[in-house]
Formats: structure tokens, sequence, C-alpha cells
């Protein structure tokens, strides 16, 4: 009894050598089986995957100066492929998949955070304390999401999926929540509507932010596994039931004594 | 060291207790079974089994009824496997005749198996009785393995039936090959058929090879494109070469001959010799 292995021996390498030049066209068809994997099974899936990681030289064990450029093309595939292509590539030795999404994460919170900037400058000069304080608020959240993105999440594609399913993550909810929360009580009138008002939306968003984003599709689950058995992905939201309203308080306080509001 | 064999009377008395619910009294009531290994007994188990309502659970009789074929005294008698073939049929669920299947294929009671394959409703029991026939040791009627796999109402049947008999080396034409290779639904079935098919044809050179791979991968039915990519993939990652793909019964000898065949065998069966132990090493895991 023999396992077949059509990379051994000489001719191996003419083959391969032949396939080497059509590397874009294996890539094609490759990318072209994951996006219609939905109806096949894992292992189906995870083949096209491995070809499309193959053709462009990534491997098992191989180093995968490619990951970037894999990466670009899986995270347009929709969300259950994207992030199932992202565990994949997670996955591989040669990867480096988080330190890759740091990067992109860090571009992302510096752009957001230069926007803001410019928006604090502007509501500063020309907009009422109201404006400048929810500018002061997304200010905070940003700040507030991105220390819980870089010192609190761990190397996982479920902790740093494609940037627009950020939302969908944990820390991603976390920071929408009390932004979203903030804003909405920062347009009440006293200090104590504020605060009341920042508790409550914030509790009543934390459950409804995830569910929302579901049904637009920006979900983290994947198109063939299921993280159901995972008790974390269970334990998560209940965990965040209770810090989370009182950051969104802390966030609307603080946005409101820098604006001049009354507290 | 085998258990002490129980008084027969004893065995009887106690097996319709505990048919007729009396809990277990620990865990070690496989062993007493184990242990008495009496036609008696095995025949009111197998009773049990075959109520629709009966008060024990079914889970816990087919415990017992297999510690009881597996006794010592049990365990290669014709007559155990007679009676098991003939009550295994009328068990009213389907799940519980599915288990049976397989100690049905175990016991060489391919005629029974035939029997399921034939004419049981449940496609999950033709499903495991194609498995248990192709698992076989026994010499069985290929051409009703053929009929279910081109005829069966069901296709995860009609798939696996079509993997027995790859298993069990009866496809030789290139059109029952392919229709084998566009039937499966699992990934690994489609990897190892693919391979099977493509080896049946010939690549005129490395590069036709090459190009016949790509353009399945493009053009090719969904199976052949899974199937290509996968042998793409192992041709392209020269590490993942070492994580074997398919095998093939008798391939060995004929590697170690230096036997070559189809167009594909150029590339397949020049294993260096390191690499083609290493991969040994890795089917007996």
């Amino acid at each position: 009894m023999r396992f077949v292995s059509p990379a051994g021996g000489p001719a191996a390498s003419q083959v391969r050598r032949a396939l080497e030049t059509q590397r874009d066209r294996i890539a094609g068809a490759a990318l072209n089986r994951f996006a219609h994997s939905a109806a096949l099974d894992e292992a189906a899936a995870r083949i096209a995957l491995s070809a499309f990681a193959a053709a462009y030289g990534c491997g098992e064990r191989a180093q995968c100066a490619a990951a970037p450029r894999i990466l670009r093309t899986t995270d347009h595939l929709p969300a259950r492929l994207a992030i199932e292509a992202s565990t994949m590539i997670a996955a591989m030795p040669g990867a480096r998949y988080a330190a890759l999404r740091r990067r992109q994460y860090m571009r992302a919170f510096t752009i957001a955070a230069a926007v803001l900037a410019v928006l604090l400058i502007i509501s500063w000069l020309s907009a009422g304390p109201a404006a400048n304080a929810v500018v002061i608020a997304a200010l905070c959240t940003l700040a507030a999401g991105a220390l819980l993105q870089f010192y609190s999440t761990g190397p996982y594609a479920q902790s740093w999926p494609p940037l627009r399913l950020w939302p969908a993550s944990f820390v991603g909810d976390a920071t929408l929540t009390m932004l979203v929360a903030s804003i909405i009580a920062l347009q009440a009138g006293s200090g104590r509507q504020r605060a009341v008002i920042a508790i409550v939306a914030a509790e009543a968003l934390w459950w409804l932010i995830p569910a929302v984003l579901a049904a637009a599709g920006i979900t983290l689950q994947m198109q063939h596994y299921s993280a159901a058995y995972d008790f974390v992905l269970w334990l998560a939201p209940i965990a965040g039931a209770l810090p989370i309203p009182f950051a969104a308080w802390a966030i609307e306080g603080l946005a409101a004594s820098r604006a001049g509001l009354p507290v | 060291m085998r258990p002490p064999l129980e008084p027969q009377s004893s065995c009887a008395n106690v097996t319709r207790d505990f048919v007729r619910s009396a809990p277990p009294r620990n865990d070690r009531y496989l062993d007493f079974f184990r242990a008495c290994g009496n036609m008696e007994s095995l025949e009111l188990l197998m009773s049990g089994l075959t109520k629709t309502n009966g008060p024990r659970d079914p889970l816990e009789l087919f415990a017992a009824i297999d510690a009881t074929l597996n006794s010592p005294t049990l365990k290669n008698n014709t007559e155990a496997t007679a009676l098991l073939a003939r009550t295994v049929p009328t068990i009213p669920d389907s799940r519980y005749r599915a288990i049976f299947v397989h100690t049905l294929g175990r016991r060489g009671a391919n005629a029974t198996l035939i029997a399921l394959l034939q004419h049981d409703p449940s496609a999950g029991v033709r499903a495991a009785a194609t498995e248990a026939l192709a698992q076989s040791s026994a010499p069985s009627d290929y051409a009703i393995l053929f009929e279910v796999a081109r005829n069966d109402k069901d296709a995860g049947v009609r798939a696996k039936a079509w993997l027995a008999l790859e298993y069990l080396n009866r496809l030789h034409d290139r059109t029952d090959r392919l229709i084998a290779l566009n039937a499966q639904s699992d990934g690994l079935a489609i990897v190892r058929l693919f391979h099977s098919w493509l080896s049946s044809g010939r690549a005129s050179s490395p590069s036709a090879h090459a190009t016949q791979l790509v353009e399945l991968a493009r053009d090719g039915s969904v199976n052949q494109s899974i199937g290509a990519l996968a042998a793409i993939t192992a041709i392209l990652d020269a590490d993942s070469a070492r994580m074997p793909l398919v095998r093939h019964r008798g391939d060995a000898k004929r590697a170690r001959a230096g036997v070559s065949g189809g167009g594909h065998k150029r590339v397949a069966l020049r294993v260096p010799r390191r690499r083609s132990r290493c991969v040994s090493s890795a089917s007996r895991t």
C-alpha cells in the first residue's frame, strides 16, 4: 500500500516548473472555486484555498511572502468565506498573519485618528460645544478601541478579522457600542440624564449591534466551520455587558467636561 | 485474563431481567455478558432490540449484545452470526440497524449486507452496508454494488457505493471512474477518485500533464476542479508532498519493482526511497 505523491521524482519537478508558469490561471481557478464553495464540504473548500495559497508560493511549511496579496484578495469575499480564509491563512506558519493585520489595523486607526483630529480642530473653531463633545467622544472611543485591540487580543483571525468585519469582533462591537451610546447621551440636557441615557443605550446597543451587523452580513461565523462550541464566544458578551455601559458613561462624561457642557 | 464463565442458567435469568429494564448494577454488566456468551442470552438481548417500545435503552442493549458476541464462545460462532443476520433486518429503528451492519460486516455476513443494501428502506443503513462491504475481506457480488452505485435513489448511497468499488479495485473503466468522481460530495473521496480517474488516462509529457491539471481546475466539473486543485497543490507545495493525499493498494509493490504504467505514474511512482518510507509511516498513523 502506498500513498501517491505526485510531487515526488524528477518528472514531478518538470510538472512543477510547467505549473509555475501558469500560477495566475491556477490562482484564478482556485479562488473561483473557493468563492463558490458554499455548497461544498469543508475539505473541498480547504483544498481550493490551499491551491490558491500554493499558487502564490505559500504552503504548509514554506515562508509565505505573498500573504498580504492573498489576504487582500480573500478579504473581498463574502464575510463568511473571508473570515474562513483568514483563519486558514493564520494557521499557515509562514504567513505571519497577526503581524500583517496589526500593520493594517495600525494604518486604519491612524487614519481615523487623523480625520477626527481635523474634525476636532474644525469643531473648536467653528462649531458649538455639542459638536465638539461628539468629536471628543469619538476620539476617546477610538483610543479605547485601539488600546483594547492592540493590547488585549491574541494572534487569532477571530481577533484580527478582515478590517471590514472588525465591528463584529468583541473589541469592534465594544467600540461601536461606546461610540453610539456616548453620542446619543451627549444630546441630552443635564449631566445626570446623560449618564442614565449612556448606560441604558450602551446596554441595549451591546446586544443589538451584533444582531444588526449579522443581518447586514457582517459576521465572524465561518462558512464551513462552527465555533459554537467555543465557551469564550458565549462568555464574551456576558463579560462585556457590565463594563461597556459604564465605559460609555465615562467617555460621555469626559467628552462633556472637555467640551464645556454642563456636568 | 479471561473472566470466569457464568453458570448458563444464571446468564439467561439475568439477561431476561436486564432486557425487562432492571437497571445494570454497575458498569461491569458488560463483563458479565462477555463472560456469559451463550446463545439463549444473545437471543433474549436481540429480541429486546426488535421491540419498538422496549423498556431497556437500545444503546445499553447494543453494548450487551456486542459484549456477548465478543465472548470467547461466540466470537467466531456461525450460529450467532446467523441469529444476528436473521434479527438485524427486523430491528425497527434504522439507527440500530446501521450500527449492526458493521458487526455483520466484521463477522463476514455478506449475504445479509447485500440484502440490506438492496432492500432496506433507510439510506443510512444502505450506506453503512456499502461501507461494510467495502471493508469486508470475503468476496462479494460486485454486480450488486455496481447496480446500487448506478441506480440507488439516494445520492449519498450511490457515492459510497462508487467509493467502495474504487477501494475494492473494481473500477477499471475510465467512464465509470468519472461517474464515480462526479458522484462524490466528500472532499477526501473526491481526491482519491480524481487520482484514480486521472491516472487511467495518459499525458504525453510533464507539461501536457500540467496543462491538463490547470484546464481541469478551471473548466472541469466541480469535483474534477477540486481534484485537480489538490493535485496542483501537492506538486507546487514541496512541503505538502510529505503530506500524502491518497493511497492505492498494491502500488508499493509496483513502486519497489520500478514498474511504471499510466501517464501519471511516471510522475507519481518514482518516489525517492526516503520519502516513500516517510509516507508509509504516515499511512500507519
